[in-house]
């Protein structure tokens, strides 16, 4: 590891999120909380007809349809709320950034952005059920947590041999990314999400979405997303070549409150709204 | 013809037909094969008991292990395949780093399998389990062949 690899590390990440900071800056702006839902569509359909048009198909999911008998998309949107209207415009954009297959990892086209988005459900779902209001935004969190990845990917793939002797010890992924790169692709995701103007407690919750313990102090929307990254990994959504190398924290899940029996209870429920909206979003 | 067990899913086939199923990880990779039939089926199940969530069992029962595992060996029996001929094979259940029990899922699935294998008088011909590796099944069903691609190495199970 040197400090030029780190330079050249920074250098891609700060590269990669100018070409996609207005796009996110935009989108954050235009579905601010006090924004109303269907003059936000409108503005945001004069400024990205095509993003605004994966938005109108996602909305009408039953993930996030607020009133199934809603007619028209008026309506439809009013059900939905700011809020939930970010989510979708949001998940519209990670699909697009998120797409591409990711060497490194040995991810396929599509693979990194259906794990992004099961962490962002699932650990939207786990929030509402342990009721966690300093967590609200878990799911952008979600959907961005692994950004890092399509950054650090190519860095991986270069020191892969260096990697593998590391993690060959016993160590996890990001600490072995970390070891031998200078910086993990967590450590990459804040720095592009924090260039975003993405709220500060969410960028820390991707930061130690593999190592919540380190975070000083500990957060329940990190816990949350930790707890979440390992479950889509553990059920094979965006799993990469590095498998299940990497460690879960149970005082994470101690300081959450969630039981093994929660958890696959999210599960459930996960992998058929991770299925319906990945397919919407499929860009082949 | 190639099929794509997805999670959640379960394949069956015939003669020339070839069953993938990728990246195993705490989920259960089940592969039932009659040799002389020539028929054989894949499971991908995800989670080891349909009662955290009944209704999404009804729905999906692949999505379980003690759901989707007989219903699994009922399809190969209505296919022509016979009990005593079967031929069964299991892959996946690992889990993460550490020794944290939230995230036993994978163990948790084959201790369901193994007790509805015992129940029904069944064996498990071979058995690629555990471990931290993300797993990928190759299962040709007109040789019974199941290869297991992990890591950039392929081995025959």
């Amino acid at each position: 590891m040197s400090h030029a690899l780190i330079h050249r590390i920074e250098a891609a990440a700060d590269a990669f999120s100018d070409r996609y900071a207005q796009r996110a800056g935009h989108l954050m702006a235009v579905t601010a909380p006090e924004a109303d839902a269907p003059e936000a569509l409108e503005r945001l359909a004069a400024a990205e007809p095509r993003l605004a048009a994966d938005v109108a198909r996602l909305i009408n999911t039953p993930y996030f349809k607020a009133a199934p008998g809603a007619d028209g998309l008026r309506e439809t949107v009013e059900a939905l709320g700011i809020r939930r209207l970010r989510h979708a415009a949001m998940t519209a954009l990670a699909g697009r950034i998120l797409w591409p297959a990711v060497e490194g990892y040995d991810l396929t086209a599509g693979e990194l952005f259906r794990h992004c988005l099961g962490v962002s459900i699932a650990a939207s779902h786990l929030n509402d059920i342990l009721e966690r209001p300093e967590a609200e935004d878990i799911f952008l969190a979600g959907l961005f947590h692994d950004v890092g990845k399509l950054i650090l990917g190519p860095f991986v793939a270069a020191e892969n041999e260096a990697i593998e002797a590391e993690t060959a010890r016993g160590l996890s992924f990001e600490i072995a990314e970390r070891r031998v790169l200078g910086m993990d692709h967590t450590a990459v995701g804040r720095r592009i999400l924090t260039r975003w103007g993405f709220p500060e407690a969410l960028c820390r919750a991707v930061r130690w979405s593999h190592t919540p313990d380190e975070a000083a102090p500990t957060t329940a929307m990190a816990d949350m997303l930790h707890i979440c990254n390992v479950l889509c990994l553990s059920i094979g959504i965006g799993m990469g070549r590095e498998g299940l190398r990497y460690k879960s924290s149970p005082a994470a899940a101690r300081r959450v409150g969630v039981a093994p029996g929660t958890l696959e209870l999210v599960a459930s429920h996960t992998l058929q709204w991770i299925n319906d909206l990945a397919d919407i979003l499929e860009f082949g | 013809m190639k099929y794509v067990v997805f999670v959640g899913d379960m394949k069956v086939g015939t003669h020339e037909d070839l069953l993938v199923t990728h990246a195993l990880g705490s989920c259960l990779g089940l592969m039932v094969h009659d040799p002389v039939r020539k028929v054989g089926g894949l499971l991908h199940a995800m989670l080891p008991l349909s009662s955290i969530n009944p209704a999404k069992a009804r729905a999906n029962p692949f999505m379980f292990v003690d759901t989707g595992v007989p219903l699994l060996f009922k399809t190969i029996y209505g296919m022509g395949g016979q009990k005593q001929r079967l031929v069964v094979k299991a892959a996946g259940c690992g889990r993460p780093l550490g020794n944290d029990e939230m995230f036993k899922i994978g163990e948790r699935n084959y201790t369901v399998l193994k007790k509805l294998l015992w129940k029904n008088n069944v064996l498990l011909e071979s058995q690629e389990v555990g471990g931290t590796a993300s797993r990928t099944v190759h299962f040709d069903v007109s040789t019974g062949r199941v290869s297991i691609t992990s890591g950039g190495k392929t081995t025959d199970m």
